[in-house]
């Protein structure tokens, strides 16, 4: 009975070590992974591809992200350096400004500008002014008077429709946030010759650099009635500005 | 471009990157005291246990870890809705941020909800993290493609996992048999802040044990050998033997005990990827099997989802495969999906 029991203990034990280092072996076994019989054949079907292809569950996937800066409810302030492109051929203009634009949502904002213009000759009309002069000291009459009406000052109110937005990473600094949008305005020009109305539209584009600082570049076509000596005329001219904002 | 990427990302560590322990610091002031012979300073700076704690501490980035720590305890629980919102707090720029995004779409994935899980994973998957995202990911998208019956995207997943894993798989099954590979020799020339970062190392990470710089092992020893390198290299000079013995001694022991770590990682490393190959390769049988019996298929028999509602205040971009840093983890997706419960026939 003694011997009988020691026999079935070492059955018992043998069947244990053996599953046991069997076990392991599997494990160090399974641990290696043949790169040609599993890796390689891994999705590799073009066959199966296009028949997978075929079928018609399909996945689409799109990039949905908060835009940087809250744009809904907030005022932004701005300051901006211009000119005018075209009208009077004599004088050139260039302006100062001050804006305050309420955006009402990321698609809406209204907002007013003040702007202060300077003007000066341009080569023509110095050209012109120069012989005016000249003729004046010979004792002559002039033929030609540089008849200018200058644009002094603006004040604005404007709408603005942001359809188009974009992101651009500039020099590797950052990501920045953009929208395109287009302008319509109108208001007050204040000329040498007195007041008159101002309408514009045009586009522009404004970056959002941060939650609170904003850079703006906008081209817009403006016209308005100015009255030199010689009569009254529609002037139509473009304006450029850029400048930088801040928003509460 | 990765290092660069992982930089921004982890942008508020930046306070604790800048009090990284610096080798060359250690250095310098060692060289100044063994120049002076400042006993005193000498044995301040020869304490390697001081060192050790100051150099890599037991937690970085504690919180974070706390947290996600906590969400592994409510999704062990399946209480998974509180372990995602627990997920959603880690910050992109935390250490673990790419493992709560894994675990997350793990959560979606059992509450099947598939759409989520693949936005997790596209995630996970974008070329920015391939040394920081091991093969479960695939395994993740893989099963959520085949629960949509996407079988084209397993097709695709598979075929991306063989392109970016292959040469991986082969590298770190060499370490777990070696413990030494070329990467791992420039890992050691190039350690010289701890605790270790990721954008310490840039590609080199791809061929090493996945967030092996995160081990303290791993980081304990190579301190270890580069204040002993260091040491030796001040005192190639002098005469002093007996920190010279003791720094051999260092040098040798930690380079020793370096490699049998990186060894082991690997070996863990590879076990678990052998797991994850043989899964895929089910997961691969079982949809050619379905493909050809899902051609019988009518278009009722799909479910068509749609993008969730945006507003004014988001932006919409096409996903072009190749996203930007700041679209990560904000992928959207819709899939046209096969309905539950259904009957093959073969």
């Amino acid at each position: 009975m003694k011997s009988l029991s020691l026999l079935f203990s070492i059955v018992l034990l043998l069947t244990i070590t053996e599953k046991s280092f069997g076990a392991q072996a599997r494990n160090q076994k399974n641990s290696q992974i043949n790169v040609s019989s599993d890796v390689d054949t891994l999705g590799g079907n073009e066959d199966l591809l296009k028949m997978a292809q075929s079928l018609r569950s399909q996945t689409k996937t799109r990039i949905v992200q908060d835009r940087i800066v809250d744009r809904r409810n907030k005022l932004e302030f701005a300051l901006s350096y211009g000119g005018f492109v075209g009208g009077d051929s004599y004088i050139k203009t260039q302006s100062m400004g001050i804006a305050a634009n309420y955006h009402i949502t990321p698609r809406w904002s209204l907002g007013v500008q003040y702007a202060d213009l300077t003007s000066s000759l341009t080569p023509e009309g110095k050209r012109m002014y120069d012989i005016y002069r000249e003729s004046i000291n010979n004792g002559g009459t002039p033929a030609y008077v540089v008849d200018v009406d200058l644009p002094l000052s603006s004040t604005m109110a404007v709408i603005n429709w942001y359809p188009i937005y974009g992101k651009t990473s500039f020099l590797d600094l950052g990501i920045t946030q953009f929208d395109m949008y287009l302008i319509a305005g109108a208001g007050q020009i204040t000329l040498s010759s007195g007041e008159t109305p101002i309408l514009s539209a045009g586009l522009g584009v404004g970056a959002w650099l941060s939650k609170h600082l904003s850079l703006r570049a906008e081209i817009k076509y403006q016209t308005y009635q100015d009255k030199p000596i010689t009569g009254s005329r529609t002037l139509n001219t473009g304006m450029f500005n850029v400048g930088m904002g801040w928003i509460l | 471009m990765i290092s660069l990427i992982l930089f921004t990302f982890t942008v508020n560590l930046s306070a604790q990157a800048s009090d990284r322990y610096s080798v060359e610091d250690w250095k310098q002031s060692f060289a100044a005291a063994v120049s002076k012979n400042n006993v005193q300073k000498l044995n301040q700076l020869t304490d390697l246990q001081k060192i050790e704690t100051q150099a890599v501490p037991k937690c970085v980035d504690c919180e974070n870890k706390n947290t996600i720590r906590q969400a592994r305890e409510l999704f062990s629980k399946s209480d998974y809705a509180g372990a995602e919102k627990l997920y959603n707090q880690i910050p992109k720029g935390s250490d673990v941020w790419l493992e709560a995004v894994e675990e997350r779409g793990w959560s979606h994935f059992r509450r099947e909800n598939f759409e989520k899980t693949l936005a997790q994973t596209k995630t996970l998957l974008s070329p920015q993290f391939v040394g920081g995202v091991g093969t479960e990911a695939y395994l993740l998208q893989s099963l959520a493609q085949l629960r949509i019956c996407n079988y084209e995207g397993i097709l695709t997943t598979h075929q991306m996992f063989k392109e970016k894993h292959k040469t991986r798989i082969i590298e770190i099954q060499n370490l777990s048999n070696t413990g030494v590979n070329n990467a791992l020799k420039q890992v050691v020339q190039k350690a010289s802040k701890f605790p270790l970062k990721y954008e310490d190392f840039g590609e080199l990470v791809t061929k090493l044990p996945l967030l092996f710089y995160r081990d303290l092992e791993v980081q304990k020893q190579l301190l270890n050998l580069k204040v002993s390198q260091a040491a030796l290299t001040v005192l190639a000079d002098t005469s002093s033997s007996v920190y010279k013995v003791k720094f051999n001694q260092l040098k040798s022991d930690s380079s020793a005990k370096l490699q049998k770590r990186i060894q082991f990682l690997a070996t863990e490393e590879n076990a678990a990827s052998a797991k994850i190959v043989q899964k895929l390769n089910l997961i691969e049988v079982e949809a050619i099997q379905r493909i050809h019996t899902d051609m019988a298929l009518k278009d009722d028999s799909y479910k068509l989802s749609k993008f969730k509602k945006t507003n004014d205040d988001q932006l919409i971009f096409m996903d072009d495969g190749q996203p930007w840093i700041d679209e990560l983890d904000k992928y959207d997706v819709a899939a046209k999906s096969c309905v539950k419960g259904i009957r093959r026939k073969m």
